[in-house]
């Protein structure tokens, strides 16, 4: 991958991943400095890292870097949404169906929500994801097969609820 | 795999992942005209699309990138530039600073050559210039005294001006060359006049790096420059004059600055003229040629 070509990486992925990144986390600091951080390592390597081999490498670089991160500050970002999802579910039911589904998200296995992510926001195929989070193709298939039936579950309970 | 009521849901989610063919894709829809009551559901699994916030973008993508080869940049190459000379000027401004002998703080002072008998001075430091008609003039006269006292005594015993002029007329390579001396303790340079090798480059530049070893023994704090290198005090010269020129329209520090070391006088005589440049608050002077 030329300079060049890296530098149409950054315009083309650079809000990709940080949208990525910060559905993980709740901090826009942390996501930027991890964001940040893949491109460094991108950069570094980019001599060995084919273009369109690129994106792949981008996300999953960003996605260890934030396992890393969550895992040194223990206190995982995702269990607080959880927490305020829940609250939001059962005491203050929102009607707005996106807010619903970020919600619902915010519940999911990490694993899952991430499949999902990837899948959704990034139309990723299920072996391209594998590659990212090192699962199995069908690995990943089930988990968005199973992310999908809770977001799913999640919304008929809200509509029982309305 | 036949959809049934027991695995519709895997159907619904692979229609929805792109992952059923045509033939699949008419199987649940004949499906669910059977089970009408499932559509809502299939609904539902369509909204569990989610959708990319668009308003959450990387802020600054700019710093993430790199210099492309073959592309200058030219706020980058400006500002290594920019660095560079600031380097250098800081470089001049230390170095004159140390060898200011009092050092003293940065003022923007008028230019004032020491006008002496000395048919060749180089003069570089106006406030040292200064401070050797003060302070520094005792200081320099002790570890010059000697020094002086030969070279008035060769100068006494020459006979006739004209020959003395004829000598003092020194070329503009001469001129050039000698350069390896630092006026800021140097009140004077005496040329004599008699013939002999007394005062050639060599013996001129010897004569200096004595003193230069006197003044370091004196006192080392004096001076942190090396005059053994001819070049020393020309290189710094032409870098001003090159920054000066280069960075003409950029730093308004340097305030004067002339390329031309010579001027023609009335008669057509081209001597050689002080130069000077200041660059923040500070001269660099060449050297400048008196004929008495």
């Amino acid at each position: 991958m030329t300079p060049k070509e890296y530098n149409q990486i950054v315009d083309l992925w650079a809000d990709g991943v940080y949208r990525f990144i910060r559905k993980n986390l709740r901090s826009d600091d942390d996501s930027h400095d991890i964001v940040q951080n893949a491109f460094e390592i991108l950069w570094k390597n980019h001599e060995n890292v084919q273009f369109d081999k690129a994106k792949s490498y981008l996300f999953s670089t960003a996605y260890h870097n934030m396992i890393d991160h969550i895992r040194k500050h223990k206190r995982m970002d995702y269990v607080e949404e959880i927490d305020e999802a829940a609250k939001g579910g059962t005491a203050d039911v929102q009607v707005d169906v996106k807010d619903a589904i970020e919600k619902a998200l915010a519940k999911l296995p990490e694993v899952q929500k991430n499949c999902v992510l990837l899948r959704d926001y990034e139309g990723y195929a299920y072996d391209e994801i594998g590659e990212i989070l090192q699962l199995s193709e069908s690995q990943v298939k089930v988990y968005i097969f199973r992310a999908r039936q809770s977001l799913k579950e999640y919304l008929v309970s809200i509509h029982h609820l309305i | 795999m036949k959809i049934t009521i027991n695995n519709y849901e895997e159907w619904m989610i692979d229609y929805l992942e792109g992952n059923l063919s045509n033939v699949e894709r008419k199987q649940l829809v004949e499906f669910l005209e059977f089970h009408p009551e499932l559509k809502a559901e299939l609904e539902l699994f369509e909204q569990t699309k989610l959708q990319p916030d668009t308003t959450i973008v990387f802020v600054n993508k700019e710093a993430l990138k790199k210099k492309e080869s073959g592309r200058v940049i030219t706020m980058r190459s400006w500002m290594k530039y920019s660095i560079a000379v600031a380097a250098v000027l800081m470089v001049f401004i230390g170095v004159r600073y140390f060898n200011s002998d009092t050092a003293q703080p940065l003022a923007i002072k008028k230019y004032e050559y020491q006008n002496t008998e000395t048919p060749l001075a180089l003069d570089r430091n106006t406030d040292s210039v200064t401070n050797i008609n003060n302070d520094n003039k005792k200081q320099n006269e002790q570890f010059y005294a000697q020094e002086k006292k030969e070279t008035k005594e060769q100068i006494e015993n020459k006979d006739g001006q004209e020959d003395k002029k004829q000598k003092l007329n020194l070329q503009r390579d001469d001129i050039n060359t000698i350069t390896g001396i630092d006026l800021a303790h140097v009140d004077e340079i005496k040329f004599d006049a008699t013939g002999d090798d007394t005062n050639s480059i060599e013996n001129v530049k010897r004569r200096f790096d004595n003193d230069l070893a006197k003044i370091n023994k004196k006192d080392k704090e004096i001076t942190n420059i090396s005059l053994n290198d001819n070049s020393t005090v020309v290189d710094w010269w032409n870098d001003a004059v090159a920054i000066g020129g280069e960075m003409e329209n950029v730093v308004t520090g340097i305030l004067e600055y002339d390329f031309d070391p010579f001027e023609k006088k009335k008669g057509g005589e081209e001597v050689l003229k002080t130069r000077s440049v200041n660059i923040f608050g500070f001269n660099y002077y060449s050297r400048k040629k008196t004929n008495n």
